[in-house]
């Protein structure tokens, strides 16, 4: 049994080894970049570290021999090559089957960890490699400097007027302050003579210094250390990061002035006692040159800067909570909104003014934290993007190919749920990309494309889904090498003339594959039908655009979360149904004579386009005559409009989904079900399915 | 190293204004130089326009100068106007000096102060 505090490792482990992943594919592309180093030095070190203190001995041994070569690495020893990248990366993958196999009391390839550690160490010099082992690693987290406490000092410094001579630039010394931590500056003026008057070689200027710093007053002192003897200066500190010391609120303007000594106390009297903006009378009445008010007003600002930095990175901690307890809350909150709906159709009907002033509430309150709740689930999607730059770059490797990959909107957030869910489908796209978008270096040279290929993984937020697209610049699509595998498999029926978009639709049928050789990467027979599949089980949908030669742009589209949708109600019959929001277009109305025109096959005329359409009380036998006027709503499905035909539609709606039960697990065209306001229970259709089902027939 | 140029020509159209062209570097060893230009063309102009673009260097006894030209032309009630181009150093050594602020000195009646406006 793992204890609480193993459990603890690993996570903090498992997180550590992304980040080492990522810094290690950074460092590959700037092998020079020492912060980078030292971000891999760091992540080995406390790994080792804290490995050793939780029992996890093999694993902190072992990272022992790669934190070795990358001290030496960071000490400019041994330079970054890419055989030390894949060695590291090979050793981060070693580290992490060692925590796996912790965890399910799962075997190690012991031989394999061995075998990196020949290698890395052949990395090192000769003396260091001879030298013996020391597995005592803990220890060295303490020598880092302590960290102390933030204090914010004003320094007041005034040189002589001959500083210029003695040589030394005042500037320089300003350029010290700032390097020991935020800093604000302003010069005084006030002592300025006209042009006539002074003396080009003299310096006329002071400076009020407003400065957070963790080193301490004698640090300030050093840096004044040459002209101390020569200039004014006066070091205060005016706020310290003790949540103690520190006062309640911010110093007014008044009171700094009077402790910069540049106000009176009988003068800061007299202006208080009038009514007006402190710092206008004060310069009104001449008492003070309003450059000193600017410089009290910077350090105003400064210091509630600095606090409320030091507030929001307080309330920045998190805590750690297993994803169940966060489900659970979900479910209770899906619950809630169920009840609540049920309330504000009751209120609704008992004119009660009173119960519909709380039902108001009770509405808003759940809708927030129906928002706030679902917002907990979310994760920034780009931790799965650093898993896939390894994928494109190991992949690359191996086929020969030069293929960079490009990110963006790696923070867009996404259910975390959907993300875990995402991963398999998109290193599928991926793989594809890489196996039969992107060219040969040669080819693509000779095509005058740059050798080195691009896979652009983009997440974009729109509305309530997020866009996913895997752009590559590849040889595109063949339409007529799609086309010809189409017919021979007869997933097209001969005589039938389809669009680009519908052919290039063809490679998300079962069973579809060009590649002519199968190769490791792809083409072993998983088609993209299961993306498409996985993706349609998402609740999302995939397109792809292509152009021949110039490259392949597959679009996801993925509903932010899974638990809560907005639908469209709509009844038929006694019975109500709902249609996912995210899919409808547009509703219009359908009457006897339309369906007379159209002589049973189900086609719609919507300005002047033909529509078809599936009659949905016909789909599922429910008893009854239509009313006169049907509603169709007509939906989009991988790229094509498809009508549902209903009695009426009767609104939009919050749905919480509730699986339905094992027993239904097959019923073709509903994929869930939801508790209405009233109690009554409405299935959630499955347009995409739904359609399907209704070509599959067609076509037999 | 090239060396501090400061040459003064004619305004177009208006007689009384003046345009001091400074080049190269402005520091402690010439700044002497170029208030002594500065002032010769001050009594001779109603308007000075000061052109920074080709400075290539400036340190503090360079921003002195050219804050008191600022004052000498307040109290001389003259114009004044003082163009960067699209050389950027004279507004990064003025912020790292703390020069930058929101309101000019007590001097600074027409709110003409060259160092308002851009503050952090």
């Amino acid at each position: 049994m793992m204890d609480q505090h193993q459990q603890a490792f690993k996570e903090e482990a498992y997180e550590l080894l992304a980040e080492l992943e990522t810094s290690l594919l950074e460092l590959e592309e700037r092998p020079e970049d020492e912060e980078v180093i030292g971000r891999v030095f760091r992540a080995m070190h406390t790994i080792k570290g804290s490995g050793a203190m939780f029992g996890f001995e093999d694993i902190a041994a072992f990272t022992h021999e790669v934190e070795t070569v990358f001290d030496l690495v960071r000490n400019g020893k041994i330079p970054v090559t890419k055989n030390l990248v894949n060695i590291t990366l090979a050793a981060r993958d070693q580290i992490k089957a060692m925590l796996d196999a912790s965890a399910e009391g799962g075997m190690v390839d012991e031989f394999r960890t061995a075998e990196i550690i020949g290698v890395l160490k052949g990395m090192l010099p000769e003396a260091e490699s001879s030298s013996p082992e020391d597995p005592q690693p803990a220890k060295e987290a303490t020598k880092e400097p302590k960290e102390s406490f933030e204090v914010t000092y004003r320094i007041r410094f005034e040189p002589d007027r001959g500083i210029f001579m003695r040589g030394i630039n005042p500037l320089s010394l300003i350029k010290e302050l700032r390097e020991l931590g935020p800093c604000r500056v302003v010069a005084q003026l006030a002592n300025l003579l006209p042009l006539e008057e002074m003396d080009a070689e003299s310096c006329y200027v002071y400076w009020d210094v407003i400065l957070t710093t963790k080193q301490g007053i004698d640090a300030i002192r050093d840096v004044f250390i040459f002209v101390e003897d020569d200039c004014e200066l006066k070091i205060d500190a005016i706020d310290s990061g003790d949540a103690f010391g520190g006062e309640a609120g911010s110093k007014r303007l008044g009171e700094i002035l009077m402790e910069r000594g540049d106000l009176s106390p009988e003068e800061l009297k007299s202006i208080l006692s009038q009514q007006k903006k402190f710092g206008e009378i004060a310069v009104a009445n001449g008492l003070v040159e309003p450059e000193k008010i600017v410089s009290a007003l910077v350090e105003q600002q400064h210091v509630k800067e600095v606090r409320q930095e030091r507030q929001s990175q307080e309330s920045a901690s998190s805590i750690r909570v297993p994803a169940e307890k966060l489900d659970v809350l979900v479910n209770l909150v899906g619950e809630l909104v169920t009840v609540q709906a049920r309330l504000s159709q009751t209120s609704a009907g008992r004119k009660d003014a009173e119960l519909l002033s709380i039902a108001e509430e009770v509405e808003r309150l759940t809708a927030e934290l129906r928002d706030n709740a679902l917002n907990i689930r979310m994760l920034p999607i780009g931790t799965t993007f650093s898993k896939f730059k390894r994928l494109v770059r190991d992949l690359s490797n191996e086929l020969g190919k030069k293929i960079e990959m490009e990110t963006s909107g790696a923070e867009t957030e996404l259910d975390k749920t959907v993300i875990e869910k995402l991963n398999d489908p998109l290193v599928h796209l991926i793989r594809n990309s890489i196996d039969h978008g992107i060219e040969m270096p040669e080819e693509r040279a000779a095509a005058g494309k740059p050798a080195q290929g691009t896979i652009h993984l983009g997440a974009v937020h729109s509305g309530d889904s997020v866009f996913i697209t895997i752009t590559d610049d590849g040889a595109g699509l063949d339409k007529e090498a799609i086309r010809a595998k189409a017919m021979e498999k007869g997933l097209i029926p001969p005589g039938v003339e389809l669009s680009e978009k519908e052919i290039f639709a063809q490679i998300f049928e079962p069973g579809f594959s060009t590649a002519k050789k199968v190769s490791s990467v792809s083409g072993r027979g998983v088609g993209m039908d299961v993306v498409k599949r996985a993706i349609e089980a998402l609740r999302g949908t995939i397109e792809l655009n292509s152009k021949r030669g110039e490259g392949t742009t597959i679009t996801v589209k993925i509903p932010l979360t899974l638990a809560i949708i907005e639908s469209l109600l709509v009844q038929i019959g006694g019975d109500r149904f709902l249609l996912p929001l995210s899919l409808v277009d547009e509703c219009v109305e359908l009457t006897d004579s339309d369906i007379e025109k159209s002589h049973g096959r189900n086609l719609a005329n919507v300005r002047e386009h033909l529509v078809p359409y599936i009659p949905l009380r016909e789909k599922f036998r429910i008893t009854g005559d239509p009313p006169e006027i049907q509603q169709i709503v007509i939906t989009q499905v991988s790229g094509m409009r498809v009508g549902v035909v209903v009695d009426h539609v009767i609104g939009e709606h919050q749905t919480v989904i509730k699986s339905l039960g094992r027993a239904y697990k097959n019923v073709e065209g509903i994929s869930g079900a939801t508790i209405l306001g009233d109690g009554a229970v409405a299935l959630i259709v499955d347009i995409p399915q739904l359609v399907k089902g209704v070509e599959a027939q067609s076509l037999q | 190293m090239d060396e501090l140029k400061v040459t003064v020509a004619k305004g177009e159209g208006t007689p009384a204004a003046l345009t001091v062209n400074v080049s190269g570097p402005v520091s402690v060893q010439n700044v002497g130089d170029l208030r002594a230009a500065l002032l010769q063309a001050l009594a001779g102009a109603e308007q000075l326009f000061i052109n920074l673009a080709d400075v290539t260097e400036i340190d503090l006894a360079g921003l002195q100068v050219l804050c008191a030209t600022h004052r000498s032309v307040l109290q001389l009630n003259k114009q004044l106007s003082i163009a960067t181009g699209d050389n950027d150093l004279i507004h990064a050594v003025s912020i790292e000096a703390g020069f930058q602020r929101h309101v000019g000195c007590a001097q600074d009646r027409d709110k003409t102060c060259f160092w308002v406006g851009g503050n952090d």
